[in-house]
C-alpha cells in the first residue's frame, strides 16, 4: 500500500519521464484529485514590495501581489491549501509601529489555511504575539514548544487535518530552538522538546490512526547546516510518514524542491521558497483514487 | 453447522472488503513550482489588501521616507569586514561614548543582526534606518579581560567576522591563532576592556553562550535609535557618512 518512490536523492531530483507508468491523462479525471498548496515562509513584515532603491531585491514581493496571485489560483483550483512557515513578524517598520496587527489581518483576509512559529515571531515576546493572536483567523501548529507554563498555553496545536474532496491532508509544525536566538525573556517557561521525536510521534498519528493520505510538516528549522544542527534535511532522514516538509529560517532560495529518503527510504520532498514574500510556493499533489489494491499512475514525481 | 459456515463466509468477505473495497488515495505524484511576486506579475495587486494597508501605511510614510542624512559611498554589508558594518560598530561606539561621556575599548555588531544588504550612496531615509536594524536591539557594555576578548573575537572569526569598530584590529595568522590589537597595543593580561554591543549578544544570543551571566551595564539606547541618531549628528555637523575597509579584521587565506 505504500507508494512507490521515484524521485532520488537531492540535486539528482529531475524531470522524471512516465516511461513505463501510466500518464496522468489517461485516467478518468473522478479517479484522480488534485490538491495545491501554496506556501510562504520568513515573510518578515514585508507588507509592501522591497523599495525602488536600487539594491538587490528592489521592487520585489509585496502582500497585494500575493494576494492577487492567490485569487486567481483559488478560481482555478477546487482543493487548496495555504500555510506559512513562520518569522511572519519583524523586518520593517510595520512590525515596529503596529506590533504584527498588520501582519495578521492581511494573512486572515488572504484566507491562511495554518502556519508554525518562527523565532521572530517571539519578537514582541509572548504577550506581543498572544495580543494579536485573535487577529489571525488561522491556527498556529507546533509541536515541540510546550507552551503549558505561559499564557500561549492552548494557543496553538500540534497539528490539523484538513479534508478536501475525499482527501485527508494532516499538517503539523516544528519550530526552532529558541535559546540562543530569542532573548529569553520573549521566550520564558517555554519547553522546547526534539523536533525530529515530535514530528515523528504526530506524523505516525496522522499516517496511521488517523489515516491521512498526505502528512505536511511545517518547518522553522533550516534547510540544512554545515554541523549537526537539526535542519529540515536532518528531519527528514530520520523521520517516517513525513511526505512534504515546508521549511524557513535559512531564507534559502531553492532551485527546486528536494527529496530526501527518510528511515522507511521513502521520499520526503522538501521546498523553501527564500524570504520576504518574494515568491509564491507552489507544490500541486494528484491522488489516484481506485479500487484496484495497485496505483497505476504512481512515478510521475516531478519537481520543476 | 451449515449455517455457522455461511456466517463466517460472510464475515469473511465483509473483512476482505473492508480491506480492498474501499477506495485508496494513492499520491501519485507532485509538481512542485513556484512564482516571482515582481511587477510584471499579471493578476497585478489586490485592491482589498492595498485597501487595508492604506491608514497604515500613511502612518509610517509620514515618518519613513524623512531624509535624515547621506552617504558618500554605497555601505554594503560583507564578511569579514564591510563598509556597513564599520559605520555601524563606529556609530554604536561613538554614541555609545557621548552617553557615557568617556572612551571604550571598542563595539561590535552581530552580523545577522544587519537586515539589509545595503545602503546605497546617496540619501539616507529614517525608514531605511528601521530596516537595517528592525530589532529593538539596546547596548550593553560588558567589562571583558583579555582572555575573554580572546574568546569573543574567535567566536567572532568563526563567524566569518562581525563588524567592530575602528578600535580594535584582528589579524589571524593561522586556524588557532588570533593577533588582537586595541587602537594599537597588544591585549594586556589584567586589564580590562569595555566593549559595547547588542544585549540580544551578550544574554547568549548568535550562539554566544559564553557571555550569558557576565555583568552587564544596561545602556537604555536602542541600536537603531544610535544609528538614527549617527546620520543625524553627521547632518547637524554638515558631513555625510564615510565609511572604508580598513583592514579591522584580516583573515588568514586558508
Amino acid at each position: 500500500m505504500k507508494r512507490r518512490t521515484f524521485i532520488r536523492k537531492a540535486g539528482t531530483a529531475t524531470l522524471m519521464s512516465s516511461v513505463g507508468t501510466f500518464p496522468l491523462s489517461a485516467f478518468a479525471k473522478d479517479d484522480l484529485i488534485k490538491l495545491t498548496v501554496l506556501h510562504t515562509n520568513d515573510v518578515h513584515s514585508r507588507i509592501e514590495p522591497f523599495p525602488m532603491d536600487g539594491s538587490r531585491n528592489e521592487g520585489l514581493g509585496g502582500a497585494a501581489r500575493r494576494a492577487s496571485l492567490i485569487k486567481k489560483i483559488r478560481a482555478a483550483e477546487e482543493n487548496l491549501l495555504l500555510l506559512d512557515a513562520g518569522d511572519i513578524f519583524q523586518g520593517t517598520p510595520y512590525f515596529n509601529f503596529f506590533l504584527g496587527e498588520l501582519e495578521f489581518k492581511l494573512m486572515s483576509e488572504m484566507k491562511y489555511d495554518a502556519a508554525t512559529l518562527g523565532n521572530h515571531d517571539f519578537d514582541g515576546g509572548m504577550e506581543g504575539l498572544y495580543k494579536q493572536l485573535p487577529l489571525a483567523n488561522f491556527p498556529f501548529l507546533v509541536s515541540n514548544y510546550d507552551f503549558s507554563d505561559t499564557l500561549m498555553n492552548g494557543k496553538t496545536k500540534p497539528y490539523k487535518i484538513f479534508k478536501k474532496d475525499g482527501l485527508k491532508i494532516g499538517v503539523l509544525g516544528v519550530g526552532i530552538e529558541l535559546e540562543g536566538m530569542v532573548p529569553e525573556k520573549h521566550y520564558k517557561g517555554t519547553r522546547y522538546l526534539d523536533p525530529i521525536a515530535a514530528a515523528n510521534k504526530y506524523a505516525l498519528e496522522l499516517k496511521k490512526a488517523q489515516k491521512c493520505d498526505l502528512v505536511i510538516c511545517l518547518s522553522h528549522l533550516g534547510y540544512r547546516y554545515r554541523n549537526n544542527k537539526v535542519s529540515d534535511v536532518v528531519l527528514a532522514e530520520n523521520s517516517r510518514n513525513i511526505d512534504v516538509i515546508i521549511g524557513g529560517h535559512t531564507h534559502t532560495f531553492m532551485k527546486k524542491a528536494a527529496a530526501y529518503r527518510n528511515l522507511d527510504q521513502a521520499e520526503v520532498i522538501i521546498n523553501q521558497v527564500g524570504w520576504a514574500g518574494m515568491l509564491l510556493g507552489r507544490m500541486d499533489f494528484y491522488f489516484e483514487r481506485n479500487k484496484k489494491g495497485k496505483c497505476m499512475t504512481c512515478g510521475n514525481t516531478l519537481i520543476k | 453447522m451449515y449455517v455457522n459456515f455461511k456466517g463466517k463466509f460472510i464475515l469473511l468477505i465483509a473483512i476482505i472488503c473492508l480491506f480492498s473495497c474501499r477506495s485508496v488515495n494513492y499520491l501519485s505524484s507532485i509538481e512542485a513550482s513556484k512564482q516571482s511576486l515582481n511587477a510584471e506579475l499579471e493578476t497585478g495587486e489586490d485592491a482589498t489588501i492595498n485597501a487595508m494597508i492604506q491608514p497604515y501605511k500613511i502612518k509610517l510614510d509620514e515618518q519613513m521616507n524623512q531624509v535624515i542624512g547621506e552617504t558618500s559611498t554605497d555601505l554594503k554589508k560583507k564578511r569579514p569586514e564591510s563598509t556597513l558594518g564599520n559605520w555601524m560598530a563606529d556609530a554604536i561606539q561613538r554614541q555609545t561614548e557621548k552617553q557615557l561621556g568617556k572612551p571604550i575599548a571598542f563595539a561590535i555588531q552581530n552580523y545577522g543582526g544587519i537586515r539589509i544588504p545595503q545602503i546605497k550612496k546617496g540619501k539616507i531615509t529614517r525608514g531605511m534606518i528601521y530596516e537595517l536594524m528592525p530589532f529593538d536591539n539596546m547596548i550593553v557594555i560588558l567589562s571583558l579581560n583579555s582572555a575573554e576578548v580572546q574568546e569573543l573575537m574567535q567566536h567572532i572569526i568563526t563567524g566569518g567576522g562581525w563588524p567592530v569598530s575602528r578600535g580594535i584590529k584582528v589579524t589571524q595568522s593561522d586556524a588557532k591563532t588570533l593577533d588582537i590589537q586595541i587602537n594599537g597595543v597588544a591585549l594586556e593580561k589584567g586589564k580590562l576592556y569595555q566593549v559595547a554591543l547588542p544585549d540580544y549578544v551578550a544574554n547568549g544570543g548568535s550562539d554566544a553562550g559564553f557571555l550569558r551571566g557576565k555583568p552587564q551595564q544596561a545602556l537604555s539606547l536602542f541600536i537603531r535609535d544610535v544609528l538614527i541618531a549617527d546620520v543625524e549628528a553627521h547632518t547637524a555637523n554638515q558631513q555625510v557618512i564615510e565609511s572604508k575597509i580598513e583592514g579591522r579584521i584580516v583573515l588568514t587565506k586558508n
